[in-house]
């Protein structure tokens, strides 16, 4: 496991913060952690970095316990705020970035042309970063994040500043560096983010984790069925499936695991004189599974 | 840690403090050089007691002036070393790279005082080569030996403030720890001055109770123990000047060796009391 924690947690003064988290992430996953303002997903990264210090409960990261120094080498990030050292140029800061993470000066400097392209910032590094965009600022964020090739990236809302095509840019950034075989760990709210570029996701709300699972899982589930003439029979094949079907009327909401399974189950019900009018998947179903699991409000 | 003294002393360039600094500080000299070579010009025709005096007040103010500055300097420069990070919120970026957090507090302190010792240094020989230059045949000359000496306690003075100003900006914010620097200076200062007056009261509780005083001040902030010891070190017989050692800015009484080293362990506390500060912290 690349990251892996254990009854995690972090608060302040006993409010805020997330509270018992235990997740892991494989290698060359990407791993989203959702949840709406506040919900943790920010705290939660900077107690795995070591900029907060946790209350209770174990992380590791690459096998090593959170807080390891030498383990950062290997690790990129992406704050949420982007705050740098705004009297420094663009090139200066990844420079200096590249310094701490104790690159040699030629390859600081082969790097820095290599990630200047890569987010978009051509043209731009001899400006001072006081002087950049909010945009401009989250690209130079990224180009540190990525500067020493880490095996490891944790990205706090990425594209929180970008404008479409810079969010496109980013998301493609995700996939290619997906496709190097790095582990990414992202937090947003965006959904269709999520949907887009993530393998797992978790959902966390008011410092508590609420679900966890793969995309499929998550969001290819559920199943809508109408069916009639509906009989003991059917449902009792269908909740081999499922076990938690909900049946309203002629109507029938399941949780289906495998796309395989469906023609299966269009089969099974029709052999035992069922008629099956509509069988579709729900659509949105993050952001409904989203509002559903974080939504309510006490 | 090299990547933050390189910082540090980045910081200083770019944010154009250090400049402004020199700059003014060669306003500052020029004025005091003028004023010391019409204050020496008119000293001429006066008898030597007089011109002693005189040139002794002279020098004295601007060692006087060395200690302020550096002071200052050390204070500003100090306290906001860290906490200004935080309160910009740029360790996010910087403590997720393989760094440790003691390397960002002992860089911090040896960046800012990596400015500031030459500083010093040209601060001080500047202030001592006008008075030789303009107070030739009527200042009698320093020995190099004395000079050396003064300015290497000097030296202690950046040391102790920038220590200290940098464990409370690993506590508390920025405006905080100005603040608190700027009054424990103060009152460094005061302690300092009724230590001296308890010399020259005659009346013994008194005089027992302000040099308590003075001890005891001296003790939690020994800034003005080190202004007094570079100065006295200077105004020592030899050079001739030590009738101005009861001026009022003077020091009239020597501190002792084992206070330097205590200042020396003093801030070394300190610095140790800040990394451990900022370890605990959350950022
Ligand atoms: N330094 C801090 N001191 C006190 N409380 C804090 C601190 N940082 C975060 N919190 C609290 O912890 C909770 C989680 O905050 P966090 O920043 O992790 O949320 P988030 O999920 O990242 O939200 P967002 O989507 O807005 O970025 C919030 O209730 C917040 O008020
Ligand atoms: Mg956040």
């Amino acid at each position: 496991m690349v990251i892996q924690t254990d009854n995690l947690t972090k608060q302040f003064k006993g409010k805020g913060g997330f509270v018992n988290i235990s997740l892991s992430v494989k290698e060359g996953e990407v791993f989203s952690l959702l949840g709406k303002n506040g919900a943790g997903k920010s705290t939660f990264i900077r107690t795995l970095l070591g900029i907060l210090h946790p209350d209770s409960g174990r992380g590791e990261i690459l096998g090593q316990s959170i807080g390891h120094i030498q383990t950062r080498k290997k690790i990129g990030y992406l704050p949420e705020l982007f705050q740098y050292h705004n009297w420094l140029t663009g090139y200066e800061l990844l420079f200096n970035h590249g310094l701490l993470y104790k690159m040699d000066k030629k390859e600081i400097k082969d790097r820095i042309e290599e990630v200047i392209e890569i987010v978009g910032l051509k043209g731009h590094e001899y400006k001072k970063i006081k002087e950049y965009s909010k945009g401009m600022k989250q690209r130079i964020g990224l180009a540190s994040a990525i500067l020493s090739n880490p095996k490891i990236l944790f990205l706090d809302e990425p594209t929180s500043a970008l404008d479409p095509i810079g969010r496109k840019d980013v998301r493609d950034i995700i996939l290619k560096l997906k496709d190097q075989g790095k582990t990414i760990f992202l937090n947003t709210h965006l959904l269709s983010e999520v949907e887009l570029v993530s393998d797992r996701v978790a959902i966390l709300d008011k410092g508590r984790m609420k679900k966890i699972g793969t995309i499929q899982e998550l969001l290819h589930s559920p199943v809508l069925l109408s069916i009639g003439n509906i009989n003991e029979k059917i449902i009792n094949e269908l909740k081999k499936v499922d076990q938690n079907i909900k049946k309203a009327g002629n109507q029938i909401e399941m949780s289906v695991y495998d796309d395989e399974l469906l023609p299966k189950i269009a089969e099974c019900i029709v052999k035992n004189d069922g008629q099956l009018y509509m069988m579709k998947k729900k659509e949105n179903v993050l952001e409904e599974l989203f509002i559903k699991t974080v939504g309510e409000e006490e | 840690m090299s990547t933050i003294i390189r910082l540090t002393f980045l910081e200083m360039r770019k944010k154009k403090i250090l400049y402004l600094t020199l700059l003014l500080t060669a306003v500052f000299l020029t004025l005091y050089g003028t004023a010391l070579r019409f204050a020496y010009k008119s000293l001429n025709h006066e008898d030597t007691l007089i011109r002693l005096t005189v040139s002794g007040q002279l020098l004295s103010m601007g060692v006087y002036a060395v200690g302020f500055i550096t002071a200052f300097l050390s204070i500003f420069s100090s306290a906001g070393a860290i906490s200004s990070e935080i309160e910009n919120g740029t360790y996010d970026a910087i403590l997720s790279k393989p760094i440790a957090r003691y390397e960002i507090v002992l860089g911090r302190f040896i960046g800012i005082l990596s400015v500031i010792i030459p500083y010093v240094t040209i601060l001080f020989l500047s202030i001592i080569g006008l008075n030789i230059f303009f107070g030739k045949g009527v200042v009698v000359n320093f020995s190099m030996i004395a000079i050396i000496k003064s300015l290497a306690t000097f030296y202690l003075l950046p040391i102790l403030l920038i220590s200290i100003g940098i464990f409370f900006s690993c506590s508390i914010s920025t405006m905080g720890s100005g603040v608190v620097m700027v009054i424990l200076y103060f009152c460094g200062m005061v302690g300092g001055i009724l230590e001296q007056i308890g010399h020259f009261i005659t009346l013994e509780a008194t005089k027992v109770a302000l040099t308590n005083i003075g001890i005891i001040t001296s003790l939690v902030i020994p800034s003005d123990i080190i202004y007094r010891k570079a100065s006295s070190l200077l105004f020592t017989t030899s050079s001739g000047l030590n009738v101005s050692l009861e001026s009022m800015l003077g020091a009239s009484i020597q501190p002792s060796p084992l206070m330097m080293g205590y200042i020396v362990i003093y801030s070394i506390v300190m610095i140790v009391l800040a990394v451990r500060k900022f370890e605990k912290r959350d950022l």
